[in-house]
């Protein structure tokens, strides 16, 4: 899960995280696509490749906090 | 000079005045030396005089004794000083400092120093004592023996445990075999020695032991307590796990591995209490791989666990789910096993058949993807319900040799083993291409031995002298077999052997200088080969060339020889370290896979050629060949340039197939049987092979009774295919790509075909692959040519160029060859994984798909109770479900649930999510 969760694929060996594509730093158009479509697109990082776009299935609870 | 006294009462008690050089025995056994060791340890030092008189002469009336305590008292000042006991009142006290075998035994005992203690506890305390008057004392004396005695032996235990789990097994029973022999009316040191004994593979010996525990008991009338009935059941049923001979008393310690050995026993307790683990032994050929596999197996059977041993085979690389099928008939052999659903039954019957003699099930007829699918579960299930009550180890060497189905099949099972209660140790040599390992395994590397570690590696078995030869011997093996264990055995022996080293109770080198050039010169393991007699060599290289484990009775056939001269010279062989039995049914194999190597680059393409001929045709002939076992003997024949033979083997399997009559069909079978030895004039020539009235099909028939004219172009029609397809004309997938994630995957294998359909073998087109619509390109070799009408692109990659918020825009793919039709590919058109929440609650609120959301108060726990939608296309993949939240610390708030069933289209799950909430603010849960 951390592979996901960072936006790393294995091929890193180790998950890397806070470089921008981690699934915390979700945008809101990625979230509401996730929710439309079951999925959506997010940079994972590869080696050698670098950055490459890959489709996650996914879906998003939002949870409002007072 | 200086003086000190030093007290022993451990063994034989006396006191000695411990000047350096001059050791001066002051008093033996005697009642003043009682005297000065009842002070050394009384409390306080001291003690009254009433007491003294108590503990040593109470059998004479009370002035007398009190005369001769006083005589006692002189007596010892005059041996130690007078400041030795001082009187107050009516109280003696030590005044000496005294060391005392018995406090440094306690104090190493307190510090943990095991084995100093035991070096100090050279007896009971003060043992063989006794004199009138001194029943009190003796009475003392007991209880304070009784006393070190039990730490005695805890220290024993532990340290036999703490031997036991190094894989330090000659210590480890040694300390068990001096425990046992304390007590031996004590079943838990029995118990404890015969599991040193078969942890150690020493069968044998277990089995005397056992015996002798049987017999005591039986003497004494006793019935064994519960464990001692399973361990001895245990003894009986032992046998060595899966062994390779090490030859003579070489190697039996497991050098400079032991931290790897500590580190795979300390995952299999955590295993015992937590979810499955894995741990991946990682090393070159030589360097200990299956020894290490070995030494757990036998220390966790010794224990009582559940063990399952398999072993990849080099020669069942091409069988596919060969080693699943092992993995599968092991496990099954665990309780348990029954409780599988019926339909994972029929999936491991059609699996591995021999199993159905435990499992009642047809075999499922399953084929292709779904039957990978199936039986991926079916074992996974059978993992589960064998682990269920205990948890179960699976040793899996030369994962390195598995063949591509079960390579799939593990790789499913290792990334769901949290989900169980299994250790799985698998053993590879590096660069075999596996995924990493999951989160949670561990992995190991075994490195090569060192001086020290090659020295070891001899000290294990006889001392070394301090002669100059022998104060460099682990630096020279060190460097002349590059710390490989296997080579530093093969010239261990090769020594032994040449009467360059002689091996008794210690080392001797009888000629030092003959030793260095043989060290120098190197390559033992093959001049020990080369000294081999010729038809020792000729066997080694049969049972090299099988590459799997073979029976006596199929080497007969196949060196046609008779049965006890084949027989001897096995023994040979194996006394020379160079086969062994693998401990089952399955037969005699090289030691080594280096052993192996060496001895087929040593015998050569020619004798090798004959090798596998033999091979191929003895297991022909063996009645008990299993259909399984076809695509080996089939392999053996076509390495052995058996083209002959070939053809009727073909005949047999057209046989087995009747009603098949298509050319198509016959040719389908003609690939099945070769393989991945098929070639175009292989196929043609089996083809040719066929009666004449099975080339020609039903349809023919009918044109034949057309007339000579139409019967004329249907033997045109039958030239045709028998001398290959027609030019290409057309490119078509033999195996299309599921995902381009962004490598295409599965790697796509392009075929060149006729107008009817057909590959074309001797089609060396170049294919291309570009991107012909859509925002992407293509990464990796895009240009391929031909070899027997296939091309195959393994490493493309699609790399989409737009933005992640316009993702979606469809892209083609496009291969192409010159003069053919393209072929047209979309990854936006096929199926997708995806995830929906279908309905749910966080904390009672209901959740209302497609946005869901909920409040909660800040810094609440929630509990979201989800039902979830999935499609997941990936067949036999590992698809795991899981989720973040958006607050919290990213690195470690992450979360795994549950691996999903794949491939599916409409799957469906519940999950339970209990984490803690945001502090305030609005957040997710992805």
């Amino acid at each position: 899960m951390k592979y996901i969760a960072s936006g790393t694929n294995w091929t890193a060996r180790r998950a890397v995280w806070g470089d921008g594509n981690d699934v915390a730093d979700w945008t809101p158009a990625q979230l509401a696509r996730a929710n439309a479509r079951g999925q959506t697109p997010n940079l994972v990082l590869r080696v050698p490749q670098g950055m490459t776009v890959t489709m996650v299935a996914a879906t998003v609870i939002d949870v409002i906090a007072r | 000079m200086p003086q000190t006294h030093r007290l022993v009462t451990l063994g034989s008690p006396a006191l000695w005045r411990t000047t350096p050089g001059d050791p001066e025995l002051l008093f033996g056994p005697s009642k003043p030396l009682a005297l000065v060791t009842y002070l050394a340890f009384a409390v306080g030092r001291r003690a009254s005089r009433d007491r003294l008189v108590d503990l040593l002469w109470s059998d004479t009336d009370p002035e007398q004794a009190r005369r001769t305590l006083r005589q006692t008292v002189w007596l010892i000042r005059q041996r130690l000083g007078n400041d030795a006991l001082a009187g107050e009142r009516d109280e003696l006290s030590l005044g000496i400092d005294l060391a005392s075998d018995r406090d440094e035994f306690l104090a190493a005992l307190s510090a943990g120093e095991l084995e100093q203690a035991l070096h100090l506890y050279t007896g009971p305390f003060f043992a063989s004592f006794a004199a009138p008057g001194a029943v009190e004392f003796e009475h003392w004396a007991d209880l304070e023996r009784h006393r070190l005695r039990a730490n005695h032996r805890q220290a024993l235990e532990s340290l036999a445990r703490r031997c036991l789990a190094a894989a330090r097994f000659r210590d480890a029973r040694e300390y068990a075999a001096t425990l046992r022999d304390d007590d031996p009316a004590r079943e838990a040191s029995w118990r404890l020695l015969l599991e040193c004994l078969l942890a150690a593979g020493d069968s044998w010996a277990a089995g005397i032991e056992a015996a002798s525990l049987e017999r005591m008991l039986a003497d004494g009338g006793r019935k064994p307590e519960p464990a001692t009935v399973r361990l001895l059941a245990a003894t009986r049923e032992s046998h060595p796990a899966p062994a390779r001979v090490e030859g003579r008393s070489l190697g039996a310690e497991l050098i400079g591995r032991e931290a790897e050995f500590s580190a795979i026993l300390a995952a299999w307790d955590q295993v015992k209490g937590r979810p499955g683990r894995h741990v991946r032994v990682v090393a070159p050929a030589g360097l200990g791989k299956t020894r290490l596999l070995r030494d757990v197996h036998n220390r966790l059977a010794a224990g009582g666990a559940r063990v399952v041993m398999a072993r990849a085979q080099p020669a069942e690389h091409q069988i596919a789910y060969g080693f699943a099928a092992q993995l599968a008939l092991g496990v099954g052999e665990l309780p348990g096993s029954v409780g599988v659903s019926p339909q994972a039954a029929a999936a491991l019957v059609a699996l591995a058949p021999q199993i159905s003699s435990r499992l009642k099930a047809s075999a499922d007829p399953a084929a292709g993807d779904e039957a990978l699918r199936r039986r991926t579960l079916a074992l996974e299930e059978l993992l589960a319900a064998v682990s269920d009550e205990q948890p179960v180890a699976l040793l899996l060497d030369d994962v390195h040799w598995a063949d591509p189905t079960s390579a799939i099949i593990l790789e499913a099972l290792l990334h769901r083993i949290a989900e169980t209660h299994v250790l799985a140790v698998t053993a590879e040599r590096p660069g075999s291409g596996r995924s990493p390992i999951e989160d949670g395994g561990v992995a190991l590397s075994l490195r090569p031995l060192d001086a020290a570690g090659c020295e070891a590696v001899m000290t294990g078995s006889g001392g070394l002298p301090d002669e100059p030869w022998a104060r460099t011997i682990g630096t020279r093996l060190a460097r002349s077999t590059g710390g490989s264990p296997l080579l530093l055995l093969e010239t261990l022996r090769l020594c032994l052997d040449n009467g360059w080293l002689t091996l008794d109770a210690s080392w001797r080198c009888p000629d030092p200088n003959a030793l260095e050039s043989a060290l120098a010169s190197g390559s033992a393991l093959r001049r020990r080969i080369e000294s081999l007699e010729p038809a020792d060599r000729s066997l080694l290289t049969l049972i090299a060339c099988a590459g799997t484990p073979v029976s006596e009775a199929r080497l007969c056939l196949a060196a046609t020889r008779p049965a006890e001269e084949v027989a001897a010279r096995l023994q040979r062989l194996e006394h020379g370290g160079f086969v062994g039995h693998s401990g089952s049914a399955r037969g005699w194999e090289v030691s080594h896979d280096e052993i192996a190597a060496a001895a087929l680059a040593l015998a050569g393409p020619d004798a090798q050629r004959d090798a596998h001929r033999q091979l191929g045709t003895a297991l022909l002939a063996d009645r008990d060949l299993e259909r399984a076992e076809y695509p080996l003997a089939v392999d053996h024949l076509v390495r052995g340039g058996a083209e002959e033979r070939l053809t009727s083997v073909y005949a047999g399997y057209l046989q087995a197939a009747p009603g098949r009559k298509s050319r198509r069909q016959d040719e389908t079978q003609a690939l099945a049987m070769l393989g991945e030895h098929a070639t175009r004039e292989r196929v043609t020539r089996l083809l040719k092979s066929r009666p004449w009235t099975r080339r020609i099909d039903t349809g023919t028939w009918l044109v034949t009774a057309a007339g000579v004219a139409v019967l004329l172009a249907a033997l045109a029609i039958f030239a045709r295919a028998i001398g290959g397809a027609g030019p290409p004309t057309r490119i078509a997938f033999a195996v299309a790509p599921v995902e381009a994630n962004p490598t295409l995957n599965p790697s796509p294998v392009i075929e060149l075909q006729d107008d009817a359909g057909r590959r074309v073998w001797g089609a060396e087109d170049s294919v291309f692959v570009q991107v012909a619509e859509g925002p992407a390109r293509l990464e990796g070799r895009t240009a391929e040519r031909a070899t027997q009408g296939r091309v195959t692109f393994d490493t493309l990659d699609l790399i989409r160029s737009d933005s992640i918020r316009e993702s979606g825009t469809p892209v083609v793919v496009q291969f192409r060859a010159r003069g053919m039709r393209p072929l047209e590919w979309s990854p936006t058109s096929l199926p997708r994984a995806t995830l929906f929440l279908e309905r749910g609650t966080l904390n009672q609120q209901t959740l209302a798909p497609p946005n869901p959301s909920a409040v909660i108060g800040a810094g609440d726990s929630i509990v979201a109770d989800l039902h979830l939608r999935y499609t997941s296309p990936w067949t036999a993949a590992a698809v795991m479900l899981g989720g973040t939240p958006t607050w919290g610390d990213r690195r470690s708030s992450y979360f795994t649930l549950k691996p999903l069933v794949t491939p599916v289209a409409d799957g469906h799950q519940r999950v339970v999510i209990r984490l803690a909430g945001p502090p305030h603010g609005r957040d997710a849960i992805t």
